[in-house]
C-alpha cells in the first residue's frame, strides 16, 4: 500500500494556496465543514506581549504565532475518497501550503515544554542519525576498541 | 435515576465516532522539506521499521534520492481551523531524513550473520518493495556493516558485527554533539521549561549518552540495541537514582538532607528556614503544571 501525495508546483507556489488563515486548536471538534471562524474566533483574539488570548466554548486559551522552521514547509491534502479496502493506493491532493500558524493551548501558556514544540527536536535529531560515517572513521574506531580491550586485558593478568 | 442512565447510554454508544459531521473531504496536515516539496510528487511507501519490527511509513524520494520518515505526532484533543472550516484530523506528519542502511542492518542482521546472501534474495513477503530499496543501497555503503564473500557482481555480503557496533558508536557520538549543540533537553522526566536551564551539562554527560544511544537503539534490532549498550558502556540504574535525589523529598519536613539536595540543585544556595520551603512549593507547583508534558523521547516510540 502506498500514498501518493500531489503537489502540483503551479498550485504551491500560486500566493491564494499560500495565503491561509490556521489555528491548532487543543479541544477535539467532531466535524469537517464550514465555520464561521473569522467571525465567531478571530473577532476574539485579544494579543498582549506577544501572547494571544481568547476562548473556545467557554474555555480560556492561550497561545502564540508558530512559524515553521524555515528547513521545512507546512501542507494540508485533502483525500477525497478514502478507500475501504487497507491495501488500495491512496491519493491526497494539494489543498493549500502555510509558513505559519496559531498556535493555541488550553489554560495554560505556550512553551518550549509544549508536545508540539517538542516534537521539532527530531528533526535535528534525524540530521544527526542520518550522516554519513566514512569507512576510515569506523576502521579507526574499531582500532581504538582492539586496543581497549587489550589494554583492560594486560590490566587484569598482572 | 432515569438521567444517569441516559448519560451512560450516551457514552457507550459505540458509533459515536463515526457520527462526525462531514460535509468536506478529510484532509491532513504535513510538514515537508521545502527543497524536497518543491519537486514533485511525493509516495509514501509501509515498511518494516527496523527498531520496532512493525509496519510504519517511510517515502522514498526520486527527486532528492533520499529516504524519509514519516513520524505522526497525534496529541488528544488537537484539531484544526482552516481558514473558514474545521478540520477534525488534528495529527501533523513530519518528514525528517532517515538513513537507509539501517533496513540494510535490519535484514542483514536477521539474515545474513551466519552466512553470507545476495541482496537481491532477501525478501520480505509482507513488504515487497524491500529487495528494491536494499537493492539500490551502494556497495561501500554496506560494506560498513558487512563483509564481501563470493564475486563483486553477486552482491553478497555478510553481517559484521565488530564494524557495526563502531559505526553505530559513530553514529551516537554525532548523535550527543547534535543534542548539545541544540541544547535538547533528555532527561527522562520534563519538569518544566523554567527548570531545564537550571541544568549543567556537567554531571548530564552520562543522560547524554543514555538519552543518544536510546534514540539509536530504537532504530535497530533490540538483541543488536542490547550489543551496543554494552559496547557504549551503558548502564540502566545509576542516573536514574541521581535524577531522583535531585528532586525534593515527598514529605515537606525539614532535615538536613534536605538542605543538602536544595543547594546542590540552585545556583546560588538558599539560606536554610523561610526561603527554603518558599523554593520547595514553587517547584512542586512546577512539576505539577508540567505534569501532563512528555519527554522528546516519547515521539520514537513507534
Amino acid at each position: 500500500m502506498s500514498i501518493n501525495l500531489e503537489l502540483s508546483q503551479s498550485q504551491l507556489n500560486d500566493p491564494k494556496t499560500n495565503d491561509i488563515k490556521l489555528h491548532y486548536m487543543p479541544a477535539s471538534i467532531q466535524g469537517d465543514g464550514a465555520a464561521n471562524v473569522d467571525l465567531f474566533f478571530n473577532n476574539y483574539t485579544a494579543e498582549e506581549n506577544g501572547v494571544m488570548r481568547n476562548t473556545f466554548r467557554g474555555h480560556s486559551l492561550e497561545g502564540c504565532k508558530f512559524t515553521v522552521p524555515n528547513t521545512h514547509k507546512g501542507l494540508i491534502f485533502q483525500e477525497t475518497d478514502t478507500p475501504l479496502d487497507e491495501n488500495t493506493n491512496r491519493v491526497f491532493k494539494l489543498a493549500g501550503s502555510f509558513d505559519s500558524f496559531n498556535y493555541w493551548n488550553y489554560d495554560k501558556a505556550p512553551s518550549k515544554a509544549d508536545a508540539f514544540r517538542q516534537m521539532w527536536d527530531v528533526v535535528s535529531v534525524a540530521e544527526a542519525m542520518s550522516a554519513d560515517i566514512s569507512m576510515d572513521d569506523i576502521e579507526k574506531e574499531m582500532e581504538r576498541r582492539k586496543k581497549k580491550t587489550e589494554d583492560s586485558k594486560e590490566k587484569s593478568e598482572p | 435515576m432515569s438521567e444517569k442512565q441516559t448519560r451512560s447510554k450516551t457514552k457507550i454508544e459505540p458509533d459515536a465516532e463515526k457520527k462526525v459531521l462531514s460535509t468536506l473531504p478529510k484532509r491532513h496536515i504535513f510538514f515537508i522539506e521545502g527543497k524536497h516539496a518543491e519537486s514533485g510528487d511525493i509516495q509514501i511507501e509501509k515498511m518494516r521499521h527496523p527498531g520496532t519490527g512493525e509496519s510504519s511509513f517511510f517515502v522514498f524520494s526520486k527527486s532528492t534520492n533520499k529516504v524519509y520518515e514519516v513520524h505522526q505526532f497525534n496529541e488528544p484533543h488537537r484539531s484544526w481551523f482552516i481558514d473558514e472550516t474545521v478540520c477534525s484530523n488534528g495529527k501533523c506528519n513530519l518528514l525528517t531524513p532517515f538513513d537507509p542502511m539501517l533496513f540494510a542492518l535490519f535484514y542483514l542482521y536477521k539474515n545474513c550473520s551466519d552466512k553470507a546472501m545476495p541482496l537481491n534474495q532477501i525478501r520480505d513477503d509482507d513488504f515487497p518493495k524491500t529487495t528494491e530499496i536494499l537493492e539500490k543501497l551502494a556497495d561501500d555503503m554496506i560494506l560498513k556493516i558487512s563483509d564481501r564473500k563470493g564475486p563483486e557482481d553477486l552482491r553478497a555480503f555478510k553481517f559484521n558485527k565488530d564494524k557495526t557496533l563502531a559505526w553505530l558508536a559513530l553514529k551516537t557520538e554525532l548523535l550527543i554533539k547534535t543534542l548539545k549543540n541544540e541544547s535538547i533537553q533528555v532527561s527522562e522526566n520534563a519538569i518544566s521549561a523554567n527548570y531545564i536551564k537550571e541544568e549543567k551539562d556537567e554531571h548530564f554527560e552520562e543522560d547524554y549518552l543514555r538519552f543518544a544511544s536510546g534514540i539509536v537503539g530504537s532504530y535497530i534490532p533490540e538483541q543488536l540495541k542490547n550489543e551496543l549498550l554494552e559496547y557504549l558502556n551503558v548502564t540502566e540504574t545509576v542516573t536514574s537514582s541521581k535524577r531522583k535525589s535531585l528532586q525534593p523529598p515527598k514529605d515537606a519536613t525539614h532535615t538536613n538532607k534536605k538542605v543538602k539536595v536544595e543547594a546542590d540543585t540552585s545556583i546560588i544556595s538558599p539560606p536554610p528556614g523561610v526561603k527554603e520551603k518558599k523554593e520547595t512549593a514553587k517547584e512542586k507547583a512546577m512539576k505539577k503544571a508540567a505534569a501532563g508534558t512528555k519527554s522528546i523521547a516519547s515521539f520514537f516510540k513507534k
